[in-house]
């Protein structure tokens, strides 16, 4: 049913490998050939639209009539000369290596028909080009012919002499086919030159043209398919119609026959997937508390569900102390090397150099949402903050001290700690979540710190405001040094609620800015100078050193703050995408915007049940959302 | 410059004789002037720090040598490949390793025969007939003159187990086997961890996988895995292989809750149709061949062949030539319903007949509504649970444990973990069945009562509409034998662990002879 979750070191399923194997080939190379029909295409429409333009139509004609007696007759013309010498520089440095024969055919459209080599193709091409010429009137035509027969000769191979030329290269390649290449048994979802990049359903395609490229495909996967079994070359020819091959009077010797082992284990998960569906945490519990206890059991494909089910229990802790133990064993910063043999799944189950486990990210977000709320996240409601409009009155103390109660201080300064550490390595390094959360840890102790600023409004020593004013301003500094970064950052183009985070921080800092300037008129320059650095309207043009005319100054900022914050509420300048996506009425603080926590839907068990599945399961996706811009 | 020596390896360049060393630029030097080979220097102070300071500040490492007498801080190329060479497994090959692998399936019919005798109370008369038939199949691989022929894997000493079963003509079959290895009592899975450690160490990766029975034994593999030792050995000629007929005839009635009488019937029908000594025997000319496997039959098979077939002839003529129908609709009817026992009162052979069919891999599961742990009721899943707990993962764990696959730091990270998930949490708490388990004769006795109960209700809720419409009856009644048949070949297949298109083609064969011998 599913596939069983074993440690693939010793566990080698030989004939699904083989069959995904194929499977990718045969797609990646049907895109490569499709890519490869389009490109021809393109260069069609290039081609006419130079050449009707300039109109030498008529030498070229003839140029290619008298080809066929004499091919010096081509150097005729200057325009033709350089094409036909381009066009020869073009065919010798199609072939250079046999390692980087993948890379440079999806890079260069010289090097697109590097599988078929023509070295010595002067006489022999020509000819046949000219030939096919005279059929064509146009000489706009006879050129798209030439490029066109560039395509069509790769399916001639009944040219001896060609083939005599390059039995070397062929033995090379041959040998190179031999070895299995793990990366060719993945589908390539990304081309990563973007240069090649064309939109795949522009134009229709008609049958010919299509059968033509599943021909192709068909005859370059003939190679490896050789010495295979029959069910795989069975398999192959099933693949074009998006079937299986399920043989039930044969299907124990073609597939591996489960061992006992493999059988209970199977069955495990089959419970342990049932129990969670049916919300039965305690079965869960045990199912998953016992299949961690065998040894061959893979937890890195399972721990998801273990996640859940801790999650359930009133020790919270439990969940972060298996996702921190996850994140310190699993987590390797080895690159991932394509070459070695690993037919394994890719490295999405783990970690490598370039890519952060999907644990770790787990284990920072649900430790912020833990040390920010202490688990209980029902700690605010909605008329906290009502319409974005956060300034904090008098009523609200009550409020704050429920928030300062839930805050824990300790562990947020551990985990600002462990993550600007983690910071430091490579993987963590260039993955902007990391950097985001980070940010958004800063974000929340500044809420905290200033929070507790307006709490000790009266009778306290001034030494220690400064400390939490200079604790603040610091904090919001880093909040936009790090977003900045996380935007650079590889995968750091994910959308998230700016406006909305920029608006929190001036209201944080509006918090602390107010009680300057009804208590301390006398303010630091260098605090001011951090604090417009920090906000989110930097203006450049504010004077900074004014000493005479201070007060009013920050009066003036104080009311733009307010001004602009209250201008972002009135008008839409929101974007449609941001505001439906963070309801920043209902949910107030930003951390239940990211995540819709199951606590809020209470009323309905269903929705709760639905959030919390969306909550664990599709993490991933629903961070990923906002990158979809 | 320093003149003290250190005492060290000897020295060995052209049989120089020298334990003593010093360092002569930065070389360690021997007494006689020889410079030592792969010599590695340590200098662990900064340059910068020396420059500093003006004196030069070196800091020696104590040379310690170990045991050979060489340093342990630098070690020669030669030394660190010998090393490395003691480190790696030492796999023995060949004539050796098929007698090392003789000898750890002597160890392992060993364990076996104690758990036979001490815990399914087999007579102890038993140990003595497989020394017997096992001290043959020895004598037969020494006096071969090319070795052993014989694929030597854990089979044979389960069919030595079987032969000595045969020749006491205990009431033990295939069925039985096959269930004490499901539930993994019988030492037959992972069998390769049992064998000492120093023997496992030795033999090499194929041999040790063929002492692992890691699949469960199919009838026709077994079959095989007989007919070749039988070949070889000869057993069959000097030791009785006639199998226990009645035995197995007792046990397929009870177990389908059928009244007493078809044990005669089916008992009457052997007679009859499988008086061949080549059914119920296992003769050596059955060699197996792997086209033509299919038509070499354990003797069982004839005898659940027979059951078969006896059950429908008796169901289908019952009424036409007796006056009055023994096994009315109702009764059939009763029988397909059995209603499925309480958790509780299961006892320990059905759950191991369970275990059977969920690894039985013949057939899909997602087929099947017994077997699939979709449709498992919670008290199944938690019998299921206890079990795994109880046998499947310590047997995991012992044998990664002791066969030193764990290294020293993964088994502190394992028991972190099973800290931070323990089995008993307070939060999830779970309740054990707390049942006292029945003797498989109590949960017969609770059976046979059941099926009285149901036979008695329907026979109370239909009224007696006999012979009414007779062509619709007689259509129905068809219709129920048919079911009642699917229903006992597909248990059959499960205990056997074969398939069922099998056991029906078997079946329609054996049907067809049946005809052809009465003519």
């Amino acid at each position: 049913m599913f596939d069983i979750p074993l440690n693939t070191s010793t566990y080698v399923n030989k004939h699904r490998v083989r069959e995904r194997q194929l499977r990718y080939r045969y797609i990646n190379e049907h895109t490569k050939q499709y890519k490869k029909y389009k490109r021809h295409v393109y260069k069609k429409k290039v081609l006419r639209r130079k050449y009707s333009d300039k109109k030498y139509g008529s030498s070229l004609d003839e140029n290619f009539n008298n080809s066929d007696n004499n091919n010096n007759n081509n150097n005729n013309h200057p325009e033709n000369k350089e094409y036909l010498i381009a066009r020869r520089n073009k065919k010798k440095t199609k072939w250079t290596t046999v390692y980087s024969q993948d890379t440079q055919e999806l890079e260069s459209e010289n090097n697109a028909f590097g599988s078929t080599k023509y070295e010595e193709d002067s006489d022999i091409s020509e000819t046949e080009d000219t030939n096919n010429a005279n059929i064509n009137d146009t000489d706009e035509d006879a050129r798209i012919k030439l490029e066109k027969n560039d395509y069509d000769n790769d399916d001639d191979n009944n040219n001896l002499d060609e083939e005599e030329a390059f039995i070397s290269s062929k033995d090379e390649r041959k040998y190179f086919s031999r070895h299995h290449k793990p990366q060719q048994t993945y589908e390539l979802w990304i081309d990563p030159n973007t240069t090649t990049h064309r939109p795949l359903q522009t134009n229709i395609i008609r049958f010919p043209e299509w059968s033509k490229i599943e021909t192709r495909t068909k005859s370059k996967l003939k190679e490896p398919l050789a010495q295979t079994t029959h069910s795989l070359k069975a398999y192959q020819k099933l693949i074009p119609y998006g079937l299986y091959l399920h043989d039930p009077h044969n299907i124990r010797s073609y597939h591996k026959r489960p061992t006992i082992q493999d059988k209970h284990i199977e069955t495990m998960v089959i419970l342990l997937r049932i129990h969670i569906s049916k919300l039965n945490w305690s079965m869960a519990y045990r199912i998953f508390a016992l299949l961690i206890r065998i040894p061959r059991v893979d937890i890195r494909s399972i721990w998801q569900y273990g996640v859940a089910i801790l999650n359930q229990s009133e020790n919270l802790i439990q969940c972060l102390t298996f996702l921190e133990w996850m994140h310190s064993v699993f987590s390797s910063k080895k690159a991932y090397h394509l070459t070695n043999l690993l037919q394994s799944d890719p490295v999405f189950r783990g970690s490598s150099r370039n890519h952060t486990a999907q644990f770790s990210l787990t284990w920072l977000w649900n430790s912020l949402i833990f040390y920010s709320t202490k688990g209980d996240q029902t700690r605010r409601n909605k008329h906290d903050y009502e319409k974005g409009n956060m300034r904090i009155k008098e009523e609200d103390g009550e409020y704050d001290e429920h928030f300062l109660n839930k805050y824990d201080k300790e562990g947020m300064e551990r985990l600002i700690e462990k993550i600007t550490e983690m910071i430091l390595s490579p993987p963590f390094m260039e993955d902007g979540e990391v950097w985001f959360i980070l940010a958004m840890c800063h974000m929340m102790r500044a809420d905290y710190t200033s929070l507790c600023y307006l709490n000790r409004r009266g009778g306290q020593p001034s030494y220690e405001r400064e400390k939490l004013y200079d604790q603040v301003t610091y904090d919001i500094n880093k909040v936009i040094k790090y977003l900045k970064e996380s935007k650079s950052r590889q995968n750091g183009d994910f959308l998230y609620p700016n406006d909305y985070i920029m608006r929190s921080l001036t209201q944080i800092e509006l918090r602390v800015s107010e009680e300057e300037e009804e208590e301390e008129e006398e303010e630091d320059d260098d605090d001011e100078e951090e604090e417009k650095e920090a906000s989110l309207s930097d203006d450049t043009n504010k004077p900074t050193h004014m000493s005479l005319t201070n007060k009013r100054k920050e009066i003036e900022e104080n009311n733009r703050y307010q001004l602009v914050s209250q201008a972002i509420n009135e008008s839409d300048l929101r974007p449609e995408l941001d505001s439906s996506l963070f309801q920043v009425e209902e949910e107030n603080s930003f951390l239940q915007t990211l995540d819709m926590p199951d606590y809020l839907l209470e009323d309905d068990y269903n929705n709760q049940y639905n959030a919390h599945d969306n909550f664990y399961t599709n993490r991933d996706s629903d961070d990923r959302e906002y990158s979809s811009d | 410059m320093s003149s003290t020596f250190i005492r060290g390896p000897i020295c060995g360049v052209d049989n120089c004789p020298s334990r003593l060393w010093r360092i002569i630029a930065g070389r360690r030097t021997c007494q006689y002037g020889h410079v030592m080979e792969g010599d590695i220097e340590f200098n662990n102070d900064d340059d910068a720090a020396g420059q500093q300071s003006q004196g030069v500040i070196t800091k020696r490492l104590n040379l310690t040598t170990n045991q050979q007498g060489s340093f342990q801080s630098s070690l020669s190329f030669s030394q660190q490949n010998i090393q490395k060479i003691k480190h790696s497994k030492k796999f023995i090959k060949g004539k050796q390793a098929k007698l090392l692998m003789i000898k750890s399936l002597q160890y392992i019919l060993k364990k076996q025969v104690d758990y036979l005798i001490n815990i399914c109370g087999f007579p102890v008369n038993f140990e003595n007939i497989v020394k017997l038939i096992w001290l043959s199949f020895l004598c037969k691989v020494n006096n071969e003159p090319k070795g052993v022929i014989i694929s030597l894997n854990i089979n044979i000493t389960v069919s030595v187990i079987y032969f000595s079963i045969l020749q006491l003509g205990l009431p033990v079959y295939f069925c039985d086997l096959i269930n004490w290895i499901s539930s993994l009592d019988f030492p037959y899975y992972k069998a390769g961890n049992i064998i000492p450690r120093s023997w496992n160490e030795r033999l090499p990766n194929f041999y040790l996988s063929s002492l692992n029975g890691n699949n469960l034994l199919t009838l026709k593999t077994f079959t095989d895995a007989i007919l070749r030792f039988n070949s070889l050995t000869h057993t069959s000629k000097k030791f009785n292989s006639t199998i226990n007929v009645t035995g197995l005839i007792f046990k397929l009635v009870t177990l389908n809750t059928l009244p007493p009488e078809f044990f005669f019937y089916t008992k009457k029908f052997v007679e009859l149709f499988c008086s061949d000594e080549k059914d119920l025997t296992i003769s050596i000319y059955k060699i197996p061949n792997r086209s033509v496997s299919n038509h070499i039959l354990l003797p069982e098979t004839y005898v659940i062949l027979s059951f078969i077939l006896t059950i429908r002839y008796i169901l289908l003529y019952d009424g036409v030539y007796t006056e009055k129908q023994i096994y009315p609709n109702s009764w059939l009817e009763a029988l397909l319903r059995t209603a499925p026992i309480n958790e509780e009162d299961i006892s320990e052979k059905s759950v191991n007949r369970r275990l059977t069919k969920l690894l039985n891999t013949n057939h899909d599961v997602a087929n099947e509504v017994s077997s699939n742990p979709i449709n498992w009721t919670e008290k199944e899943t938690t019998n299921y649970l206890t079990w795994i707990e109880r046998k499947f993962v310590p047997l995991e764990v012992k044998n990664h444990e002791e066969l030193g696959k764990f290294s020293m730091d993964e088994g502190i990270i394992l028991r972190k973990l099973n800290d931070i998930v323990p089995l008993d949490s307070t939060d999830f708490p779970y309740t054990e069945l707390n049942r006292t388990p029945l003797t498989f004769i109590e949960e017969l006795q609770e059976k046979y009562l059941r099926l009285l109960d149901s036979v008695d209700n329907n026979n109370s809720n239909t009224v007696n509409s006999n012979r009414v419409n007779e062509d619709i009856d007689f259509k129905k009644r068809l219709d129920l034998i048919c079911k009642l048949e699917n229903k006992i070949i597909f248990d059959l297949s499960n205990d056997f662990n074969t398939s069922v298109e099998n056991l029906q083609y078997q079946l329609a064969a054996f049907e067809t002879r049946i005809k052809t011998y009465n003519n």
